[in-house]
């Protein structure tokens, strides 16, 4: 591959596509904060 | 008045033993907290400082006995999304007596000007030392904007080192790393608990230190270094330890450069799949880490201001893991104690301390199967098997008091007594201690008849996490009693599907 196919806007475009992925982090992370929640509130209700 | 001196001394033991406890609980705080960051990685990044540069790489790949291997390599090298132009390969055959020298003359040829095959007659003194010979060529000429150190097994996705030294064009950036994913075509339990690791121990990991600002370690087979760092750092590798790939990582932070993470760099990498393997090369990086703890030991939990190696919460992230067994044990020590001691307050201390744990678990292997998916779908058995089913019983104890020491025998009939109960309490108690003795057996049985079925059995019971305790433990030993550092280079056959 050669530079000219690898042309600024290209590389620039997926640098911010790479920064936009990471805003997923959020969500997963609130989704794992979210399965620990359940885990609690079932040990409250019948173990508490 | 009379002083109670039993009493002072129950006192007194009982405030050491929930210290105890409460350093036994370091370890889990800080995975939850390095966790915890993770998500701040979608703000605080370095994509905003990248920016689309492509140097002139250098690539320099040791190799010993490498025939089976290296073609491949340069191949998949020479088909990287790079431009050509800015792209060379400079093979060190470390005095190899396969045909290592005649597949890397071939590429030579196949690849004019752009595969250079080095040659060491005086081989076997190790990674680093075969590394330097390659880099003191390259060094040479100004050819060279970027270094790119890789192993001669692994597979570079085609857009990974595009991925990487985007990052360089900051100049506050010395060097930059990818994501090892495990990567054998034939996985067997071993390699996708290594998978699991990998995941844990990388993209979620290292995007948290990129979030808090420093990298505990370049991967071995991935780290791209600017020129400016490399001659910065001395135009060498460091080649008195085992661990060269963390010192060159330490080094490069301790003059004000940055290291950062790149999690969507992917390099595919063939790892052990059995656990003799395993232990030789994890006992080589535990013991590189006791070097690297001995040597820097004027950096940790003393802020600066040119680097944040000193940074308290980066200390406690790198002994949370090298104390990790003294830690282990240290807990249970303390819950042993205070149960025989006062028994109520050990509940409460044992339940505070794996309720955490279990949350902490939950946490990091829910989010953690999310970073990487196709790793997470694959390997999602050793996922949640990761830290053992017995220590998963352990924190069901814990998270639902009840349930398997008086509800399910119940139910089951079974007849709980007082001294069924303390036996279970201790059990469950002293179980994080034992767990290593237990993971060191299954590296023990793995060569006996039975330990093609044993072995992996062992270690779902076991867990993963005490296996590489174990291996900890063992680094403790060498190194006490100054044993040979020999650099062992772990055997690769090729089998990474690329």
């Amino acid at each position: 591959m050669t530079g000219r196919e690898l042309g600024e806007r290209f590389l620039s475009k997926e640098i911010e596509a790479d920064r936009r992925s990471e805003r997923w982090l959020v969500l997963k992370a609130v989704i794992a904060l979210a399965v620990v929640g359940v885990l609690v509130v079932v040990r409250q209700v019948f173990f508490g | 008045m009379t002083i109670d001196w039993l009493q002072v001394g129950v006192t007194a033991l009982t405030t050491v033993l929930l210290a105890f406890v409460a350093v036994g609980a370091i370890p889990i705080l800080a995975t939850l907290y390095q966790f915890l960051a993770i998500p701040f990685h979608s703000v605080i990044n370095h994509y905003r400082k990248a920016t689309p540069y492509l140097p002139r790489v250098a690539v320099v790949v040791p190799a010993w006995n490498e025939g089976a291997v290296i073609g491949a390599s340069v191949d998949r090298l020479m088909s990287l999304e790079y431009p050509s132009d800015r792209l060379r390969v400079f093979v060190v055959d470390d005095a190899s007596t396969d045909d290592t020298p005649e597949v890397v003359r071939g590429k030579e040829q196949q690849y004019p000007g752009r595969v250079v095959h080095l040659r060491r007659e005086k081989g076997g003194e190790g990674k680093a030392h075969t590394l330097n010979f390659g880099i003191g060529r390259v060094l040479e000429d100004d050819w060279m904007q970027a270094l790119l150190i890789m192993d001669a097994d692994v597979i570079y996705l085609p857009d990974s080192l595009r991925r990487m030294t985007r990052h360089l064009g900051d100049p506050q950036v010395g060097a930059v790393t990818a994501y090892i994913a495990e990567g054998s075509a034939d996985k067997n339990y071993l390699t996708r608990f290594i998978g699991m690791e990998y995941v844990l121990a990388q993209v979620a990991s290292r995007r948290a230190q990129n979030v808090l600002g420093a990298l505990a370690c370049l991967a071995g087979g991935a780290q791209l270094h600017s020129r400016d760092n490399l001659e910065a750092i001395g135009g060498r590798i460091d080649t008195s330890s085992l661990a060269e790939d963390t010192i060159t990582t330490f080094e490069t932070q301790l003059r004000g450069r940055r290291v950062v993470f790149e999690p969507h760099a992917v390099v595919l990498a063939e790892e052990p799949e059995r656990i003799a393997s395993l232990w030789k090369q994890r006992l080589r990086w535990a013991r590189g880490n006791v070097q690297v703890t001995s040597r820097y030991r004027r950096v940790w939990f003393r802020p600066s201001r040119v680097h944040k190696l000193g940074k308290p919460s980066f200390g406690i992230f790198w002994f949370s893991i090298f104390l990790l067994p003294v830690a282990m044990i240290l807990s249970s020590t303390g819950l042993i104690g205070l149960f025989l001691l006062q028994s109520e307050l050990a509940t409460v201390v044992f339940r505070a301390m794996w309720i955490t744990a279990a949350c902490t678990y939950v946490y990091t292997i829910v989010l953690a199967v999310q970073l990487d998916g196709r790793t997470g779908r694959r390997s999602w058995r050793e996922a949640i098997l990761f830290p053992g089913l017995v220590s998963i019983i352990v924190m069901v104890t814990a998270f639902f008091p009840g349930l398997l020491e008086r509800r399910l025998p119940e139910l089951l009939g079974i007849p709980v007594t007082p001294t069924g109960e303390a036996a279970w309490t201790l059990f469950v108690y002293a179980w994080i201690s034992f767990s290593m003795l237990f993971a060191w057996l299954a590296k023990v049985v793995e060569s006996t008849a039975v330990g093609r079925f044993l072995s992996p059995f062992l270690i779902y019971v076991v867990g993963y996490g005490p296996l590489l305790c174990a291996v900890t433990v063992d680094s403790y030993i060498k190194e006490w009693r100054h044993e040979a550092a020999v650099w062992d280079k772990t055997e690769k056959i090729g089998r990474v599907a690329g």
